[in-house]
């Protein structure tokens, strides 16, 4: 082996998580320290923006699927919980997870009927999923109050023994994220980094490869879209319980939008750069409240310099480092390496 | 067990009226390498993606060690110990050259959500077992140096010669090369020729869809001629290059006899 070349991707790895774990571990503490209402509440949305990046990565980034409904699975989630704890009574803890269950569901009745045609009837089949979520929001209003929406959703309750806790504020809905999110990105981590995930990443590289090594691809990208609806579907369970209220805003076009926006800038495919994009691109947009007026135009201007700086992403960079320093070191060993 | 590895009979594929592939049979025999020839529009492309499951066929039925495959699907193929290699080679780019031979590990064993998850012991195990393997055949093709390099790294050749190995990987009954030297210089010619015959020296049965008749005079044990779609010889290198009307027709005077 030559001597290295330069640092690469593979190289300062370690250094790199080590780094990175600190530095999410301080960001993550510091709203449990802060007293700053508005602190934590940032911090709220930090936790669900960043699982529900992870979550879109899987499929996006991982598996190769353009899914746009990724949004209709955290209003099912979100709506599903709501209807559940108001109409019926049921506890947000039992309630939350069967929304997840129910956009899961959604999500693979939308990939079975669309990916067994193509990945482009697939993204259309999505894109009308997340439209026709919108609509039913909106206009079943004996289910939804439609625009009105489902305000007053009580704060969950946890009772162990002796012990009664109420997430009514948002010091301690933070605390609730932050568990959540924690254990879906290590969840979703896991997946990844297993046997599963070079299935996944072995589809969006090369499906034609991956059926003639004996990879059924239908069934890897159902259960893609199926664990990215779920965790999507619990992260619109949470967020319309920290703000109380859920309506047809949660499938706004505008969590669409952020999410392709995090995915893209951190790499698509790639776990850490992703997880940082999406808590700088949750932090952002509070960052620059200094100039409302200007606010989204500096926005605009940060993206666009972003994909000039980085067109494959921030991983994309790290990637070329390491293609670059292979090509460099056959260069100069060739005629040597055979 | 029968001699037959794969066998073929009546395979027909038509595309709006055009007889792309019109009644072909032929056997394999097991063990063999052999050699699936003809000119451009002979039908062997049609074939080859027919009988892996690629293209479905409009008739016909084929076999692999007597098991029917005729209408299952191209990941069924690859599980019944039918796998293929794709004339423009295809890699995992962003995995490294290790990674994808790996992956046809992976790909044949399948894997479950919650072994996955947990990540048994037993799954650990198998993937250091693949590991060893796989740097073993990297060390037969001569790829070793580059176990750790990204696939897309590689030259042309030596993606051909990475598919050949991942081949290996899976431990197929029956590998279907298509046009495995195709582009590629004369050096890394011999070195996939080389592979080949490893492949083959393993247990494995080839057909090999090639247009160097060079190789496939030197490699294959049988040869199966198509034309316009349908069978036009079948034999040992000396029957075929002694059939004139192939001779003639497909081969021309210079392949008369194996150059080396």
């Amino acid at each position: 082996m030559t001597a290295s070349a330069g640092w690469t991707i593979h190289s300062i790895q370690p250094i790199l998580r080590s780094l990175l774990a600190l530095a999410l571990a301080a960001l993550a503490l510091a709203p449990l320290l802060s007293a700053n209402v508005y602190v934590q509440t940032l911090g709220v949305s930090a936790c669900l923006f960043a699982t529900m990046a992870m979550a879109f990565n899987l499929v996006y980034g991982y598996t190769g699927l353009l899914c746009f409904a990724q949004v209709a699975f955290l209003g099912i989630g979100g709506y599903t919980a709501a209807i559940l704890v108001t109409r019926l009574g049921w506890s947000f803890w039992v309630a939350a997870p069967v929304g997840g269950l129910l956009a899961a569901i959604a999500g693979l009745v939308v990939a079975f009927s669309s990916l067994r045609l193509s990945r482009h009837s697939f993204g259309i089949a999505t894109l009308a999923a997340a439209l026709l979520c919108t609509i039913v929001a909106r206009d079943w209003v004996s289910l939804t109050r439609g625009s009105m929406g489902i305000p007053g959703l009580p704060a969950p309750e946890i009772h162990l023994g002796s012990l009664d806790i109420v997430i009514n504020n948002p010091y301690r809905f933070y605390g609730l994220s932050l568990i959540f999110a924690v254990g879906a990105i290590a969840f979703l981590h896991r997946i990844i980094h297993s046997r599963i995930g070079r299935i996944f990443v072995s589809i969006r590289e090369n499906e034609p490869l991956a059926i003639s090594q004996g990879i059924d691809p239908l069934r890897y990208k159902l259960l893609s879209v199926g664990l990215s609806a779920f965790v999507t579907g619990l992260c619109g369970a949470l967020m319309v319980f920290n703000l109380t209220i859920v309506d047809p805003s949660i499938l706004d076009f505008y969590y669409t939008e952020t999410m392709l926006i995090m995915v893209v800038i951190g790499g698509p495919g790639h776990f850490w750069s992703v997880l940082v994009s999406s808590l700088v691109f949750s932090i952002l947009p509070e960052l620059l409240r200094f100039s409302t007026d200007l606010r989204l135009v500096l926005y605009g201007l940060l993206l666009i310099a972003a994909m000039l700086v980085f067109p494959k992403g921030i991983a994309g960079l790290l990637e070329k480092r390491g293609t670059d320093f292979w090509h460099k070191r056959l260069a100069a060993g060739r005629g040597q390496v055979s | 067990m029968s001699d037959i590895c794969l066998s073929v009979r009546n395979l027909s594929k038509h595309y709006r009226g055009v007889k792309a592939v019109d009644g072909v049979s032929f056997d394999v025999m097991r063990g063999s390498i052999t050699g699936l020839i003809g000119p451009n529009g002979s039908g062997k492309s049609t074939t080859i993606d027919c009988i892996s499951g690629f293209t479905s066929a409009d008739c016909g039925e084929w076999r692999v060690d007597g098991r029917v495959l005729t209408g299952t699907s191209a990941h069924q193929h690859s599980a019944a110990g039918l796998v293929r290699t794709f004339q423009n080679v295809r890699c995992y780019e962003s995995m490294s050259v290790l990674e994808n031979l790996r992956m046809a590990v992976v790909a044949k064993e399948g894997v479950g959500l919650w072994s996955a998850f947990l990540g048994s012991l037993r799954a650990s195990a198998a993937d250091e077992a693949a590991r060893q393997h796989g740097l073993e055949l990297l060390e037969l093709i001569g790829l070793s140096a580059y176990a750790e390099a990204p696939s897309s790294v590689l030259s042309y050749g030596q993606r051909k010669l990475l598919s050949i190995a991942s081949t290996m990987m899976s431990k197929p009954r029956l590998v279907i090369l298509d046009e495995p030297v195709a582009g590629i210089n004369p050096t890394m010619i011999l070195r996939v020729e080389d592979a080949i015959r490893k492949l083959n020296a393993s247990g494995v049965t080839i057909l090999l869809c090639e247009h160097n008749m060079d190789l496939v005079m030197r490699l294959c044990d049988r040869i199966i001629v198509l034309a316009n779609g349908q069978l036009l010889a079948s034999g040992t290198v000396d029957e075929i290059q002694a059939d004139k009307n192939v001779l003639e027709a497909y081969l021309g005077p210079d392949h008369m006899r194996p150059t080396s």
